[in-house]
């Protein structure tokens, strides 16, 4: 299908003949010396030469073997010295060893040997003038069409207004390459006596290599555009991992990074966080419930905007291509969704033809991976209790002597236990390898009018905690139509998913569960008297997972994208879309009236459901005219102009029940009423969102690029007295490589530069910001009703912009040997729009002020080497670096944030808004070490003097959380049908918060003692004077304060992937049972991870390595 | 040919001349929120705007504010009103301990909701010029009476909680904040003085918006064409303001006028009749335990029976009901079981095995339609007399509302001061005024609920709310 299409010429060339082989003939006066030797029998030659001139050897064989020689005597001059050791060796070969290297040859005739020049390889070929014309598939002619010889650079052409060429090729053996966007490239041999040829070209289907799709509808050749983007086929990410884009994306881009979810681990309910060139927006407290992350890049499908959420769950056998949109020539078009990058992904279109099934499935094992964690064991702990003090009776306390005794016999049993042998491994309760799989079947065919393309998926995917999973399932039906200037496609999708989170809560509760427990189904494990006497029980984390509890979320949603394309005349394409769409996603969590939450409550309030549904409905249309033509075969311009609006709206709904029976299936009907004092919750957010858009890109003999879009951007989010916000951008970019003085430089294939500056905008804020909003509440008295202020708006808030500037090269050499792709950024938002708390005389909390600016720089790189480099003979060896390295600085606050810091004092986070200083950065006091005389931490204070007092005051910067140089290293081997690979992602110099040590290994409670702790604590613990460690005192169960001991500098190696395929391109078995092609596949990933510090890893739920197989067959 | 060209040149007009439509709409964007309304919305009607002055009250009526809070609870265990347990999750009340946690929460809950509620007046105010010409000048006059007054009212609680010692000295050191702009502009902290300056203005302005409150003229009434000329007495009337006016000179020291305040609604006392024996003990089912027809100024709580079966009740247990020592109850009422203010609202039921009488002056009743039912008062009648009698040295006053108790004159050697303070702990039972009364008299010893006789000795510290972090921290 032709839904992008730009226009394009090839290399422009003048006309003139210019004679590029000069035929020329040599003709070898032979000035002859006749030597008559009368000729005796042997033709075995022996003989031992070192450096000897060839006459002489001449000679020798001369006299061996009664030969004679014929030669022009001057030749023999230019002769190189001939080394040589025979010994009974034929004459041929004795020759060929002195020839070698030589620049002439001999001939053997008869008994005389004949010695001539080589002939000029010239003289073999013939240069010749070919001609024909370019045809689209209905016989219309394409003007621009790129001629280009294989494996030549000089010579190439375009076809001219009439769709008619002239080239003149080097040889009648070469081979003519035909290429337009959108069709697909066609190879011509030529015959020696080549009459006119006539090129029909075939569109192309999926054939994204060229061009830059934008999603917008407006596309970019990838050899005039000026932005920075990064172009990925399924193949390419499949060739990563099977279970979704993300996992190809991420190993591909520098710039794409997907932050660690340290909380949930691999949860397979819980969307990643994303961020391409890092983040824009620093307060996520001004989101509406419907909104997505601040910083979440902006992702098109087919055309539309859609949720990350269907970005996880599509198929990736679907996927066609994904386009990442890095800088602002690029995004611009996208204008106030566009600063957080935009992906653009495309399905795979249905191709003409008989009907085509594609089956492929994957299977996917997951094991978890618990090597983070390092707690004790039964005897460990015990001792660590002890000697934390555990078992001796708090002095202070009144009480009688009898708690003593109580705490000792306490101890004793304990210790009974643990020489029994009990040592509980709780962690691996809740855990168990996850069997995932996913099916999906497409067919698709038709002619060249219409076509069909029809897929179903189903995924199940079992996840590494007990009884957590997603079903997932979708249905696509695609037509296109295609009659002479019309194209006609609809898509309707259908999808849905259920998701259970894991009985089994959080996976917490199981790393607290001390080992000298014994495995039971009772509802506590230990009821008992802490040390000071105070009553208190222990949960057995396996009892709650034991009861009837369900969370799960199901979804269903509906979309059909209609789109119609009129070419009105061969320059001039009209495009308009529609696409409408619904989702339906309820949640449902009952907790069964048994469960522990419910010990104090009455019996009334035992047991609670309570059921959220989320309808969303929202539809989009857009209408372009796109223009292209290139004027007197040297200036390509192709311009874009589009109208599109949107409205989108959602809407929630909620309710609660309590008092159950106990054995309550968690049907709402049993409940025995509404959660007291409660009622429905109801949230409905509506936007609408309307744009016009223009942009252009022209290109002088595809040499120097310009590009420019400007987008008026009007959306119900941006306040009510500015509806309207503008975003442009402007590119330029030169092609060295297509200069005529680079002509010489063979080796180098590519050599583009580009620049471009633009502005963006962020717009994922609630949507009623910047007016007051009242609310009714359900109170009333005699007078009725009444409403208050819900929110107080800023009606003078800006919206955050950012200023984008991006420079970049792309420099291909050796014939795609070595590549690189350099890209220098700026990201400035100015200004932030911050939450900030105003003194609470003001009643106002969270109020939405624009205040100083966060500046991103960085620099990404992507470099490939391929040592071998044979695709013609399916044999590529390809090694990549990826490295992406940025910086982030606050400006411009001028201390207006100083509340906001105080506060973040006050909550205990390490985050600080403050001039010059990053939003990664990492706040603590300095810290000096443990005195090893008493065991206490010793702070550094800002005078410089060190103390054994913590003050908030001596708070610095002691680290940033950001790696100094995060990438990925790749290695790809494909030999024939065999691939390998492998992504190994490093992350160099940031640093990290190690809570394990701050919760784990210190600041131990009283009351956390009856919890299972890291190791460390008890080994690495200030235990008597003299102790030179790292951690306090073991006895001190007193709050240790945020310092500087527990941030850690993390170097960091992980497999994100290693994978092994095979493809039976070419087998003949396969067309004996019927497939047209097979392709296996193994995966690996995150198998292994080496760190430099030791912390835990999946606090609430915990990561898993992977290891899949899958299996791709066309019938 | 020429046709061809025509067709495809309309195509092209067709194209451009939708896309310009599509992008054009301005109106479209005009989405309003559907699960909330916008300020134009409300105050484009008088409904809306009615509706906007009554959040006000209703807010004011919820447990964090005079629901239960700032009258029988917190404030009450403040003055030494009950003999909490020490297991009672508000004991930390009763020993003054600020900086516990929770009691950090709920002062700093106190200050914000009741600031909430000035910026929803602020807003009204400013908002009734921003959209004017909706209401008719009476009811304009008359809503931004009750504004400016509930503001004042307001603030001036937070100074009576939150402010120094209010003394001549004492009133030059910094109180709270006074607020007369919603928005986002930080006001300095005031001097007491100077708060109670701003309080004394807006309280003038709101008695001569009230001018044409209907309540001068006809009092109280049931019925009328308009919701909120009913019941004056919920809403911030002319007379409330009187009787406030009277209470804010006095807590200043300045008698002249509070006498003069208090004077002007003594005059009116037949619009806000006292309590009779009949309508307290003719219905049993029905019994007016709140007295409310002398009531100047009260509110309805949805959460009055709630709070009353979480802390009064006498099913609670021990540790968890809030009452007195039966015989430092007893003391408190002179043994006097002919007070009205005693026999009814303090009953010993013997229900759960209680040995001592709990509070019922809150307990729900079977009507659901008397209009007494879910009031707290927050101004009333005898709080009038008692200012007048202590402006003017006046025993007279006092034994009006006396005689209305059911008891009898005071005798000739009966101290006036004394007596006063006698009868603020017997009157404002559940209505927080007591506090305010000991901290305005600076009174040190004050009784010790925990024992029969015997006090505790108060001081600044005890009597002077912390400012919250949520105040202090953004400044």
């Amino acid at each position: 299908m032709n839904f992008y299409r730009t226009f394009k010429y090839g290399e422009p060339r003048p006309v003139y003949a210019r004679i590029l082989l000069k035929l020329k003939l040599t003709f070898i006066i032979l000035i002859t010396v006749i030597l008559q030797v009368s000729a005796t029998g042997y033709a075995q030659i022996t003989l031992k030469e070192k450096d000897a001139p060839l006459g002489q050897i001449i000679q020798k064989i001369r006299r061996q073997t009664g030969y004679d020689f014929f030669y022009n005597a001057g030749m023999l001059l230019k002769a190189k010295p001939v080394t040589l050791n025979v010994t009974n060796a034929a004459v041929e070969d004795v020759l060929d060893l002195c020839f070698k290297g030589q620049s002439f040859t001999y001939r053997i005739e008869q008994k005389t040997i004949v010695i001539q020049y080589v002939e000029p390889r010239m003289l073999q070929t013939r240069a010749m003038v070919v001609s024909g014309r370019v045809l689209d598939e209905t016989d219309r002619p394409i003007p621009g069409a790129s001629i280009t010889i294989k494996n030549a650079r000089a010579g190439n052409t375009v076809s001219n207004g009439n769709g008619e060429f002239k080239i003149i090729v080097p040889s009648d053996k070469s081979i003519l390459l035909f290429s337009y966007v959108g069709y697909k490239t066609q190879e011509i041999k030529l015959k020696p006596d080549q009459g006119p040829l006539l090129i029909r070209m075939e569109i192309a289907e999926n054939n994204m290599k060229d061009v830059v799709i934008t999603g917008t509808g407006i596309t970019r050749n990838k050899n005039t555009f000026t932005g920075a983007t990064a172009t990925f086929s399924g193949e390419q990410l499949k060739a990563v991992g099977n279970q979704n884009i993300i996992q190809g994306l991420r190993a591909l881009d520098p710039s794409f990074i997907q932050l660690e979810n340290n909380k949930f681990g691999s949860n397979p309910n819980v969307l990643p966080n994303l961020e391409i060139r890092g983040k824009t927006s620093i307060s996520s407290t001004l989101q509406d419930q419907f909104a997505s992350d601040p910083n979440q890049p902006l992702f098109i499908l087919d055309g539309f905007e859609t949720s990350l959420r269907t970005i996880v769950d599509l198929n990736m056998n679907r996927v066609a291509s994904v386009i990442i949109l890095k800088d602002a020539a690029s995004t611009a078009m996208y204008g106030s969704k566009a600063s957080n990058g935009v992906v653009v992904i495309e399905t795979v279109k249905p191709r003409p033809g008989q009907m085509r099934i594609n089956y492929s499935s994957d299977l996917n094992v997951e094991i978890p991976d618990l090597t983070g964690y390092n707690m004790m064991n039964a005897e460990e702990k015990l001792q660590f209790e002890r000697l934390s003090g555990r078992y001796i009776y708090y002095l202070g306390a009144e009480g009688s002597p009898n708690f003593q005794l109580d705490l000792d016999s306490m101890y004793s049993a304990r210790l009974a236990e643990v020489k029994r042998g009990v040592n509980t491994y709780w962690l691996n309760e809740p855990v168990r390898t996850g069997f995932s799989q996913r099916h999906s079947f497409y067919a698709d065919g038709g002619d060249q009018a219409l076509r069909y393309g029809v897929g179903l998926t189903y995924k199940k995917t079992t996840g590494a905690m007990k009884g957590s999973g997603r079903e997932d399932w979708a249905g696509n039906v695609d037509l296109t139509y295609r009659k002479g200037k019309f194209n006609i496609s609809n898509q309707i999708y259908i999808n849905g998913y259920t998701g259970q989170e894991s009985p089994y809560g959080s996976f917490a509760d199981f790393v607290n569960a001390n080992p000298y427990y014994r495995k039971s189904n009772a509802k506590y494990l230990e009821d008992s008297r802490d040390n000071v006497g105070r009553t208190y029980r222990v949960s057995n984390p396996l009892y709650n997972a034991g009861l009837n509890n369900v969370n799960s979320t199901k979804n269903f949603a509906i979309q059909n994208n209609l789109q119609l394309n009129v070419d009105l005349t061969r320059e001039l394409m009209l495009r308009g879309a529609v696409q409408v769409q619904k989702a339906i996603t309820t949640n449902l969590n009952f907790l069964s009236p048994l469960h522990t939450d419910f010990d104090d409550s009455s019996i009334f309030e035992r047991g609670s459901y309570k059921n959220s549904r989320t309808d969303n409905f929202s539809y989009n249309a857009n209408l372009m005219l796109t223009y292209g033509k290139v004027f007197a075969g040297a200036h390509a311009l192709t311009a874009n102009l589009r109208a599109d609006i949107r409205e989108n709206d959602n809407q929630n709904l909620t309710f609660q029940a309590v008092g159950f029976p106990s054995s309550s299936n968690g049907n709402p009907s049993f409940a025995y009423s509404y959660k007291p004092d409660s009622r429905p919750a109801s949230v409905v957010g509506k936007t609408r969102t309307n744009s016009i858009l223009a942009s252009a890109n022209y290109a002088y003999k595809a040499r120097y690029l310009a590009d420019a879009s400007f987008r008026y951007d009007g959306s119900t989010a941006f306040g009510s007295n500015k509806k309207y916000s503008p975003y442009y951008s402007g590119g330029l970019g030169w092609n060295i490589h297509n200069e005529a003085f680079m002509k010489p430089v063979t080796w180098i294939n590519t050599f583009r530069l580009i620049a471009n500056i633009g502005i963006t905008g962020n717009q994922n804020f609630a949507s009623t910001s910047s007016i007051s909003t009242y609310g009714y509440d359900s109170y009333i008295n005699i007078y009725g009703q009444g409403v208050t202020l819900n929110s107080l708006g800023n009606p003078n808030l800006k919206w955050q912009n950012s200023v984008q500037t991006n420079l970049g090269t792309d420099l291909v050499m050796f014939g795609n040997k070595l590549s690189f792709n350099v890209n220098a950024y700026q990201k400035r938002t100015d200004p932030l729009v911050v939450a900030i708390d105003l003194p609470s005389s003001t009643g106002i909390s969270s109020f939405p002020i624009n205040a100083g600016l966060l500046n991103t720089r960085g620099l990404e790189a992507t470099i490939k080497f391929s040592p071998v480099y044979k695709p013609d003979q399916r044999v590529v060896w390809t090694l990549g670096y990826t490295g992406s390295i940025y910086k982030s600085k606050y400006d411009g606050f001028n201390n207006q944030l100083a509340s906001l810091n105080t506060k973040q004092l006050t909550n205990k986070t390490l985050q600080r808004f403050k001039d010059g200083y990053s939003p990664d950065d990492i706040w603590a006091v300095p810290s000096l070490g443990i005195d090893p005389t008493t065991g206490m931490e010793i702070f550094l204070r800002k005078d410089g003097q060190s103390t054994f007092r913590y003050d908030a005051n001596d708070i610095v910067r002691v680290g940033n959380a950001q790696p100094t140089i995060e990438g990925v290293f790749s290695n790809n081997l494909s030999y024939k049908g065999f691939t390998f690979g492998m992504s190994i992602r490093y992350i160099l110099g940031r640093d990290i918060f190690n809570t394990a040590l701050y919760e784990k290994v210190e600041n131990i409670s009283a009351q956390g003692l009856a919890n299972n702790q890291d190791r460390r604590a008890l080994y690495d613990r200030w235990k008597q004077p003299g102790d030179v460690t790292q951690f306090k005192s073991i006895a001190l169960t007193t709050k240790q304060e945020m310092s500087s001991r527990f941030v850690q500098k993390e170097d960091m190696l992980s497999a994100e992937s290693v994978n092994f395929g095979y493809n039976f391109l070419q087998n003949k078995w396969l067309k004996q049972v019927g497939l047209s092609s097979l392709r296996l596949n193994a995966y690996m990933n995150d198998i292994f991870r080496i760190s430099s510090v030791k912390r835990e890893r999946g606090i609430e739920y915990p990561f898993a390595r992977s290891v899949s197989f899958s299996l791709n067959a066309t019938f | 040919m020429i046709m061809k060209r025509l067709a495809k040149n309309i195509c092209i007009v067709i194209g451009l001349s939708s896309l310009m439509l599509l992008g054009s709409c301005k109106k479209w964007l005009d989405v309003q929120p559907e699960d909330k309304f916008t300020e134009k919305q409300i105050f484009a009607t008088p409904q809306g705007i009615s509706d906007a002055l009554n959040g006000i009250y209703l807010d004011m009526g919820k447990t964090k504010l005079y629901g239960a809070t700032l009258t029988s609870t917190t404030l009450d265990i403040l003055a030494q009103r009950y003999n909490v347990n020490t297991l009672h999750t508000l004991t930390k009340y009763q020993s003054y301990t600020y900086d516990d946690k929770d009691v950090k929460g709920k002062l700093d809950n106190i200050w914000t909701n009741a600031y909430i509620n000035v910026v929803n007046a602020n807003k009204f105010i400013k908002n009734l010029d921003i959209y004017p010409g909706v209401l008719d000048a009476q009811t304009d006059s008359l809503f931004r009476g009750e504004a400016y007054a509930l503001r004042a009212f307001l603030q001036f609680d937070l100074l009576r909680m939150y402010g120094p010692l209010y003394s001549t000295a004492d009133s030059l050191k910094t109180a709270i904040p006074y607020y007369t702009e919603a928005g986002t502009e930080v006001n300095p902290i005031l001097p007491a003085n100077e708060v109670m300056q701003k309080v004394i203005t807006d309280l003038k302005k709101a008695e001569s918006l009230l001018l044409v409150d209907p309540i001068r003229t006809k009092g109280v009434v049931k019925s009328s064409d308009k919701d909120y000329l009913t019941y004056r007495n919920y809403r911030m009337n002319y007379f409330a303001v009187k009787g406030i006016q009277a209470r804010v000179y006095l807590y200043r020291g300045d008698k002249i006028s509070a006498a003069a305040a208090a004077k002007e609604v003594i005059n009116n006392t037949e619009k806000f009749p006292w309590i009779t024996s009949g309508n307290i003990l003719s219905d049993k089912s029905n019994p007016d335990r709140i007295f409310s027809t002398e009531i100047l100024f009260g509110l309805q709580s949805l959460d009055l029976y709630d709070n009353y079966r979480a802390y009064f009740a006498p099913d609670l247990q021990d540790k968890e009901v809030l009452a007195p020592l039966d015989s430092r109850l007893k003391n408190t009422f002179e043994s006097n079981e002919n007070d009205y203010r005693y026999n009814p609202n303090w009953m010993l039921t013997g229900i759960g095995g209680k040995g001592y009488k709990t509070f019922f002056k809150y307990a729900d009743i079977n009507d659901k339609k008397l209009i007494y039912r879910l009031t707290v008062p927050l101004v009333r009648l005898s709080e009038v007399y008692y200012i007048a009698a202590e402006s003017e040295q006046n025993v007279a006053y006092l034994n009006t509302v006396r005689n209305n108790r059911g008891l009898l004159d005071l005798p000739g050697t009966a101290t006036l001061t004394t007596e006063l303070q006698k009868e603020y702990q017997k009157e404002f039972f559940g209505e927080g005024q007591l506090w305010y009364y000991y901290k305005r008299r600076n009174l040190s010893p004050i009784p010790n609920p925990l024992v029969a006789n015997g006090n505790i000795t108060m001081n600044a510290t005890k009597y002077v709310f912390p400012l919250p972090l949520s105040e202090l921290t953004p400044r």
